[in-house]
C-alpha cells in the first residue's frame, strides 16, 4: 500500500510546489520587502506631510489585507489559464521555505515515506528540529557584527548546499551581499536594517522574476 | 480462502479504473483543483477526463462547480464526503491485501 500512500504524498507535494512554480509569490514578497525597506530608509529630504513610521504601518496593514487578493489576481491572469488552478497549500510560506524543510522536500519521490503511525510521526518531528534557525539565532546573539556573521554563515551554507538538487541560491546570495554591505557601509543601525531588507527583497524579486520567465517560456499563452 | 482475499472482490470498481484512481488520488490530496490542473497531473486528454469526471460525478464521488478566480472562469472539482470515504475504504482494502513481506529471499 506504500505505493498508494506515496502517490498521495507526491500529489500533495506537487500541489504545494505548484503554488511557487510561477515565481509570483517570491516576486510579490520581494517587492513588498523592498518597499518596506525603502519607506523606512532615513533620507536627508524632509517633507512636512511625510511620516515614515506611519506610512510603514499603513503599508504593512495594506499588505496584510490585500496581498492574498493581489496574488490571486495575478495568478488568475498568468497561471490558471496556462496550467490550471489547485487550492493553495494550508501551511504558511515560512514553514514551507525554511532551510531544513527544503532539504526534506527535495528528496527523491522514492524516498518519501508512507503515512506513519502517530508514534513514528512524533519521533520524526523531533529529528526535524529547525537546527539551522537555532544556529542563526546563536550567531545573531553571539556577535556584535551579526550581519558580518550572516555573510559568513551564508558562505558556509553555499558550500553546504552546492551539491544539493535545488539549493536556495538567491537567499544565500542575498544574505551574503547584505552581510558584506553592512560591514562595508558605515551607516546608522536603522539604515543598516533597511539596507538588509532591500537586499533581501531584491534577491526575492530576482528569484521570482527568474522563475516567472522560465514558467512563461515553458507554458506559452493558450490559444483562444 | 481468507477474508482479506475475499474482500478484494468488494473493491469499488468505479475507483478501481486506473484513470479514475488517478483523479481520485489527486483530489484526495488537495482540497480542490480545476480541469486543466487535473488534465496535466493525470496526463489525460480533455475528452477522457470529461468522461471519467462525469462517471465520478454520477456516483456522487466528485463535485464539479463553475466559479471565477478574478475574471477567469474555472471548472473546479473536489471530492465529496462520500467520495472521500469510498477512496479511504478502497485504500484500506488494498492495504490489507498487499501489505506484508515485500521482499522474499530467492
Amino acid at each position: 500500500m506504500s505505493e498508494t500512500s506515496n502517490a498521495i504524498l507526491e500529489a500533495k507535494r506537487r500541489a504545494r510546489d505548484y503554488w511557487d512554480i510561477d515565481g509570483l509569490p517570491a516576486l510579490l514578497a520581494g517587492a513588498a520587502t523592498v518597499s518596506l525597506g525603502v519607506i523606512w530608509l532615513p533620507t536627508d529630504i524632509h517633507l512636512p506631510w511625510w511620516d515614515a513610521d506611519l506610512t510603514l504601518g499603513l503599508f504593512a496593514l495594506y499588505l496584510l489585507a490585500e496581498s492574498k487578493r493581489t496574488l490571486e489576481w495575478l495568478k488568475s491572469r498568468i497561471t490558471y489559464p496556462r496550467t490550471g488552478y489547485v487550492a493553495p497549500p494550508k501551511e504558511t510560506p515560512y514553514s514551507k521555505r525554511d532551510p531544513y524543510t527544503i532539504i526534506s522536500i527535495t528528496k527523491e519521490p522514492a524516498a518519501i515515506e508512507p503515512e506513519e503511525p502517530v508514534e513514528g510521526r512524533a519521533s520524526r518531528k523531533a529529528l526535524d528540529f529547525p537546527w539551522l534557525l537555532l544556529l542563526l539565532l546563536w550567531w545573531f546573539f553571539s556577535f556584535d557584527g551579526w550581519l558580518a556573521s550572516l555573510a559568513c554563515l551564508a558562505t558556509g551554507l553555499w558550500f553546504w548546499w552546492r551539491n544539493k538538487k535545488d539549493p536556495p541560491w538567491f537567499e544565500i546570495a542575498g544574505a551574503t551581499i547584505a552581510g558584506l554591505l553592512s560591514v562595508i557601509l558605515t551607516v546608522s543601525d536603522r539604515s543598516r536594517f533597511c539596507i538588509v531588507l532591500i537586499v533581501f527583497g531584491a534577491s526575492g524579486m530576482a528569484k521570482g522574476a527568474t522563475l516567472l520567465i522560465r514558467y512563461l517560456h515553458q507554458h506559452p499563452a493558450p490559444q483562444a | 480462502m481468507s477474508t482479506t482475499l475475499q474482500e478484494l472482490a468488494t473493491l469499488d470498481r468505479v475507483i478501481h479504473e486506473p484513470a479514475r484512481l488517478m483523479i481520485m488520488t489527486v483530489l484526495y490530496a488537495v482540497s480542490e483543483a480545476d480541469f486543466i490542473y487535473l488534465q496535466n497531473e493525470c496526463g489525460l486528454t480533455q475528452g477522457n477526463l470529461s468522461s471519467h469526471l462525469a462517471r465520478l460525478e454520477e456516483e456522487r464521488y466528485v463535485e464539479v462547480s463553475k466559479t471565477f478566480k478574478g475574471k477567469y472562469p474555472l471548472t473546479v472539482c473536489s471530492l465529496t464526503s462520500k467520495g472521500r470515504k469510498a477512496f479511504e475504504e478502497y485504500a484500506r482494502i488494498m492495504r490489507a491485501a498487499t501489505q506484508g513481506p515485500a521482499r522474499g529471499k530467492s
